[in-house]
């Protein structure tokens, strides 16, 4: 009958892990009073097991003879102080005593049936033989007299399932019981009617208590809200106040104290963790030894002596655990934490051992502080084996100056997005980047200025008055930078001062060769200022439908289109007429006027902003804007992909803040070029840097200008605005205009004037404090210049 | 072109609608009506137009929607008008007047959130309404799982609901959840079937349909089997699927098993016919329901006689064989309870193409004359109290505590009645028709004794929770009226409520704890 399995032999002889296997789930193990013996129990399994040097052996199954739910034990339970004696407590809510000397083979001695469901704990009193407790889901408690073999008592109300309950091992009356609603109560063994003290422990069930087996009052109890919490009794006040709190990571199923040390105990858990872990309670977030032997949750704990315990679990297996073999998950930990600041300060911490290396690693971070060092030390008069913990703390100072963050937060906050014309805006961020010696930046507002900002004559500030007309022209020369070998000093009359302007602005920011090769080319083709003249005077022609023009448009188109756009002073003269004929275009003209576009361009013009540049367009009667962009458009049709691939490089550098600014400041010019995917993300990201730098305001600012439906709607995230009634502080949750709240059910404030609640405006002197609906306090101040409920307060209505 | 609902004496709803252009309810509580005009301005001169300066007046929408209504009647308009009568076809509408006339205070207000939320007032709302502890637990509840907090893009939630009901021929809260997920933003093709829905969607349907059907046979390896390869889940999604499907297939039974009314804008839900004097304005099941209730008052007589006597009771002096005998007893006559009949099913709309396998259903647990294969389940072995509510709380957390509340609600709901008779203690007869649900799905509780489900429950109510808990599609009037004949509505209610609660739950044991044997096994 007998049957020994031993595995897992590690270590010395006579301490060693081991463990046997049982053939079902374990519920419950327990030991005899020399621990020589021990028992378990489950749904199909009631053996008892000798403990040997090295294995388990398997000195007797109880499971025999007609096989009934009796036999499906949730707890067991042996006598502390009869060897021959144990109680189980089975889930059909039998409690069975079971005596070993009994010489057939069914070695049942009682059974009480009088609990109506489950039984979830079975006890027996520490020194008075007789006593057997029972706790079960029928939300009783039962006190059993194995000498008249009869429920003598029961304690508890009725629909409080009872999880556990337990002796106090010290006094002689007291137990102590746990409920499935998360309470813990104290009894006097002797007063059934009511319990000593009561609290509420756990958020949903408290599925066990151990007293300690030291400290007459002190109890731990553990629960489904995964803490296991050390109670202090106070007898004195009656009261029970938490000493600690354990922090498992799943909900705890069993604890024990580890006998002779004071602060350790030790837990399994319900589900998923299936770890048998020894918790130093004045250290919660990490056990002190984890034991892992177990392939299913562990159900049960019984200490041997405080090196050696013995545990049952699901998978069908008792072990006994020895802590030579334990994992110590503090050990594995590396006691070094490292911290960057935003700023760039590195904080690092580090425990002394693991100090010195660390310290010869140079880094570019001076040391510019102390480091600070903490000590902790055990509480005196604890004798431990551990060393206090030491670890100093450095923090190390950015030195370097210019770095991204400064450079960030002050373009951040200085660059404009808005509010002002485009071309304003540009040269202002360029400027900033300028000062801030951001000088790719700078370039890159500029060349969008330059790209897609309308005529520079059209800026007020920088548009030369005709009367200058000819000093422009004669400035050309010297301005242009760009080399213009074949200049016939006649074309300049048309391109005209925009034109150098832009010239010298796109030379002097070293734009990508591209521009200059196409710039160049024209000037030497032009040849002629006559031609050019026939060019910008055919815009007009070409517009009323003349062949002839068309055809040196066609010539010319390939590289006149940086011309385009520049329309040329005199212009000014003719624009009416122009524009008088000018109907918006077709898509037939449009097409007509860009052979090598890239995308088509009516959507662009569709898009494109009345407000930028425009000023100077004086003929409200026809579309201006489309009349007037026209050709501004063949430069930007032409350039933007290479401005979207340019914030998309931005972007992919880390420099979400110029994508995003510039993505701003161009808006719709730009906006559907890049994908809205793409621009959530940099739309999200730069928003995080900003929050980060706690720049809330511009953060703010940034949404509110995203246009973009995923990013605006972070303002709209928590915007409730919380209000509380004037007569009691409740919350108004529903209505705005009446409290709810149970004992006041009032209406707020009524109107002044006709005292209805106010349901839509409510205006409010700010003098008084009284008002109401915006139109009955209109009409009042109209006439009266007094508050309407009299309280003497002159209120004006502006 | 328009609708028009008014439904139940103080609620009028009123929805126009070209495509959902023009939108615009009021209720009799004229604060809290949401004027929602979205959309496209309406031409001038458009019938439109017109319809708007009936229904406004200085931009607020008139406070008599009826008189608009009769207005337009008069003009010739053919308004529809709800076919069914009230919010259930077995419920006479008279019961759900205290909440509607503001009588049950907790029932409007939770009510007006309702409507303030969906635009509507749901028909299944309203009968859950007699109930309103639990109503507000159970809306509270079914908002986190589809709009609060959760790995699911909120498409797919609504998604597997439609999946999981569509299984139960529910074509009710297929309705209504395609349209939630359409608002949210679903592909529309989506719902023209399984084929055109993502892989990653459709390896759901195997898991979903045991789910529904026969959740015994669920075991890890199906789990498993979505967890990897290509479209595969993570485990906190699986969770919450499993959580949403056992919750839509277990309501599917409520709207069955209280035979609630389709909403007048679904199909079947309306009629133009303008009411014919030879309706009768009660509900049939209300005449008969009075006539005998005098007479059978006897019923609840002997009930209680029941009750008391099982109280009274000491331990019966039998031994455990003859308890698993009566539990084996209690799965037996299950059986013999079979399906109804193969009658098709009430609700003829075509959900085919949300479902696969179509003719697999419910089978018994225990076939008679046969060893199941499959072990009981041991509730005390996997307990939601214990291991499922952790486990849960693991991977979907939040929804845990708010379920447990749900469970304990319908578990311990009780008004201290019965029929007419008062401070009576129903708890043992909660208890017997929820372990007798449980028993339905296989799972045992060892501290039961099962003899009690026979001797308090009839074949009556036993054939009419069995049908709406394993063929909720045919559950038929017949049914709801032939038990408890003298029980209150809202008693019969409560049983479609504990059905629905211990249904799931059920569900939920099985797949949850299929989920812990992915770590255990």
């Amino acid at each position: 009958m007998s049957r020994t399995v031993t595995d897992g032999v590690r270590g010395t002889v006579g301490r060693t892990t081991f463990g046997v296997e049982v053939e079902g789930s374990i519920n419950a193990v327990s030991a005899c009073r020399d621990s020589s013996q021990v028992v378990v129990a489950g749904r199909q399994v009631f053996k008892i097991f000798s403990v040997e040097e090295t294995c388990f052996r398997e000195t007797l199954n109880l499971r025999v003879g007609r096989i009934t739910l009796r036999y499906s034990c949730s707890d067991v339970v042996w006598h502390p102080l009869k060897d021959e004696l144990l109680a189980t407590g089975a889930t059909n809510g039998h409690v069975c005593t079971w005596n070993l000397q009994k010489h057939q083979g069914n070695k049942l001695e009682q059974e009480f049936t009088d609990h109506s469901r489950g039984v979830n704990r079975v006890c027996f009193h520490p020194s008075e033989w007789h006593i057997l407790l029972s706790g079960s889901q029928d939300g009783t408690m039962k006190f059993f007299d194995l000498r008249t073999n009869k429920c003598e008592a029961t304690f508890g109300k009725q629909n409080d399932s009872v999880r556990d309950i337990q002796f106090s091992p010290q006094s002689s009356f007291n137990f102590a019981a746990t409920s499935d609603t998360g309470g813990i109560q104290t009894w006097d063994f002797r007063r059934t009617d009511k319990y000593l003290l009561s609290n509420v422990a756990h958020l949903g069930p408290a599925f066990s208590l151990d007293w300690h087996p030291e400290d007459r009052n002190l109890i731990a109890t553990c629960g489904r809200d995964k803490l296991i919490k050390v109670w202090r009794l106070d007898s004195s006040d009656n009261g029970m106040t938490v000493e600690n709190t354990v922090y498992c990571i799943a909900s705890v199923a069993r604890v024990k104290w580890r006998p002779e040390k004071k602060y350790y105990i030790a837990s399994c858990s319900q589900v998923v963790d299936q770890t048998v872990c020894i918790w130093d309670i004045r250290r919660p977030y990490m056990p002190f030894a984890v034991f892992e032997e177990h392939k299913d949750m562990a159900t049960g704990v019984v200490w041997r002596d405080p090196h050696v315990f013995m545990s049952g679990g699901k998978d069908g297996m008792l072990y006994q655990h020895i802590f030579k073999d334990a994992k110590r998950p503090a050990e594995s930990v590396s006691p070094v934490g490292v911290s960057m600041s935003i700023y760039g300060n590195i904080c690092q911490v580090l425990s002394k051992s693991s100090q010195p290396e660390s310290q010869q690693q140079a880094t570019n971070y001076s040391n510019t502080r102390k480091p600070m060092s903490f000590r902790r030390r055990g509480p005196a008069g604890v004798q431990d084996v551990f060393r206090p913990y030491e670890s100093s703390m450095l923090v190390h100072n950015n030195q370097e100056k210019g770095t991204f963050s400064d450079l960030f937060v002050s373009c951040a906050q200085r660059f404009q997005l808005t509010g002002r014309p485009f071309p304003e805006l540009c040269e202002h961020n360029a400027n900033v980047s300028q000062e801030l010696g951001r000088y790719q930046v700078a370039q890159t507002w500029n060349m969008l200025k330059l790209i897609y900002s309308d005529n520079p004559m059209a800026k007020p500030t920088t548009a030369p008055p005709e009367s200058l007309k000819q000093t422009d022209n004669e400035r050309v020369p010297e301005l242009s930078v760009t080399p213009q070998p074949t200049d016939n000093p006649n074309h300049t009359v048309e391109s005209a001062a925009g034109q150098t302007d832009d010239d010298s602005a796109l030379s002097d920011s070293e734009l990508d060769g591209h521009t200059a090769a196409t710039l160049q080319p024209r000037h030497t083709r032009d040849g002629s200022g006559a031609a050019a003249a026939d060019f910008f005077f055919g815009e007009q022609v070409r517009v009323d439908g003349e062949g002839e023009v068309d055809e040196i448009y066609d010539e010319e188109l390939n590289t006149l289109i940086m011309d385009a756009w520049t329309l040329p002073n005199e212009a000014f003269t003719q624009r009416h007429e122009i524009v008088d004929t000018y109907r918006p275009p077709s898509p037939d003209q449009s097409q007509q006027y860009k052979p090598n576009t890239v995308t088509p361009a009516i959507a662009l013009i569709d898009t494109e902003p009345d407000s930028l540049g425009n000023q100077l367009l004086v003929a409200p009667a026809i579309n201006p804007s489309a009349a007037k962009q026209l050709p501004l458009l063949q430069l930007s049709v032409k350039f933007t992909p290479i401005v979207a691939d340019m914030l998309t490089f931005y972007a992919n550098q880390g420099d979400v803040q110029m994508a995003v600014s510039a993505l701003i400041v161009l808006g719709d010019r730009i906006r559907d070029k890049i994908s809205l995917d793409d621009q959530e993300q940099w739309f999200m990201s730069y928003i995080d840097l900003l929050t980060r730098f706690k720049l809330w305001c511009i953060s703010s600012e940034v949404t509110k200008l995203s246009n973009h439906s995923n990013v605006s709607s972070i303002n709209q995230q928590s915007t409730t605005v919380y209000t509380k009634c004037n007569h009691c502080s409740a919350q108004l949750d529903r209505y705005s205009w009446a409290c709810q709240h149970t004992n006041c059910r009032k209406l707020t404030n009524t109107c002044s004037v006709c005292h209805l609640p106010v349901k839509g405006l409510y205006v409010w002197c700010q003098g008084c404090s009284h008002g109401g609906h915006i139109q009955h306090i209109q009409e009042w101040l109209q006439e009266n210049p007094t508050c309407p409920t009299g309280c003497g307060h002159y209120c004006e209505y502006t | 072109m328009f609708k028009v609902c008014s439904s139940g004496a103080g609620t009028c709803g009123v929805f126009l609608g070209q495509k959902d252009s023009k939108h615009f309810c009021g209720t009799s509580c004229a604060s809290q009506a949401e004027v929602r005009t979205m959309g496209k301005r309406v031409r001038a001169n458009s019938p439109l137009n017109e319809l708007q300066r009936y229904f406004f007046e200085d931009g607020q929408v008139k406070t008599r929607p009826t008189l608009c209504i009769r207005c337009l009647q008069e003009k010739g308009v053919k308004v529809p008008r709800q076919c069914g009568n009230g919010p259930s076809a077995f419920i006479p509408r008279s019961e759900f007047a205290a909440a509607q006339n503001g009588r049950d205070e907790k029932a409007k207000d939770l009510f007006i959130d309702v409507f303030l939320q969906s635009n509507r007032l749901d028909h299944l709302t309203t009968v859950m309404g007699l109930h309103p502890s639990y109503l507000e637990a159970f809306l509270r509840t079914q908002d986190f799982m589809l709009r609060g907090d959760g790995p699911l893009p909120f498409h797919y939630r609504h998604f597997i609901a439609i999946m999981a009901t569509a299984r139960h021929q529910c074509s009710y809260i297929v309705r209504l959840q395609e349209n939630e997920f359409l608002a949210q933003g679903g592909d529309p093709d989506w719902l023209r079937g399984l084929t055109f829905i993502p892989d990653k969607l459709r390896r759901l349907a195997e898991l979903i349909k045991l789910l529904v059907h026969q959740p015994w046979l669920i075991t890890k390896e199906h789990l498993d089997d979505l967890l990897k390869g290509p479209s595969s889940w993570a485990l906190s999604e699986l969770v919450q699927a499993i959580v949403l499907t056992t919750h839509f297939s277990s309501l599917a039974g409520m709207v069955f098993g209280c035979g609630v009314n389709p909403e007048i804008d679904m199909e079947g839900g309306h009629t133009c016919r303008p009411p014919s004097l030879g309706d009768d304005p009660s509900s049939p099941s209300n005449n008969n329901y009075s006539d005998e209730s005098e007479g059978a008052s006897s019923n609840i007589e002997a009930l209680m006689q029941k009750l008391r006597e099982l109280e009274e009771q000491s331990e019966p002096d039998e031994t455990q064989e003859e308890k698993l005998k009566k539990f084996e007893k209690v799965e037996k006559q299950n059986v013999e309870l079979s399906p109804p009949c193969d009658d098709p099913c009430q609700d003829t709309s075509d959900l085919s193409h949300y479902l696969i396998e179509p003719d697999f259903k419910y089978k018994d647990f225990a076939k008679r004359g046969e060893v199941s294969q499959i072990p009981t389940f041991k509730a005390q072995d996997y307990s939601w109290e214990d291991q499922g509510f952790s486990l849960l709380n693991r991977y979907y957390p939040d929804v845990a505590p708010m379920l447990d509340d749900k469970f304990r609600l319908a578990y311990s709901l009780t008004y201290n009645t019965m029929g007419k008779k008062e401070q009576v203690d129903t708890s043992l007869l909660r208890r017997a028709i929820w372990n007798y649900i449980h028993s339905l799905f296989g799972i045992r509780h060892d501290d039961y004794d099962y003899g009690e489900v026979n001797s308090l429950m009839d074949r009556a109510l036993k054939t009419y929770i069995k049908t709406v808990c394993c063929y909720p599609e045919k559950v038929t009037v017949s049914h709801y009226e032939s038990f408890w004949r003298d029980f209150k509505h809202s008693e019969k209610v409560h049983v479609n409520l504990m059905v629905l609660e211990a249904k799931m739950q059920a569900s939920l044991l099985y797949s949850l704890r299929a989920v812990m044997w992915l770590y255990t096994r």
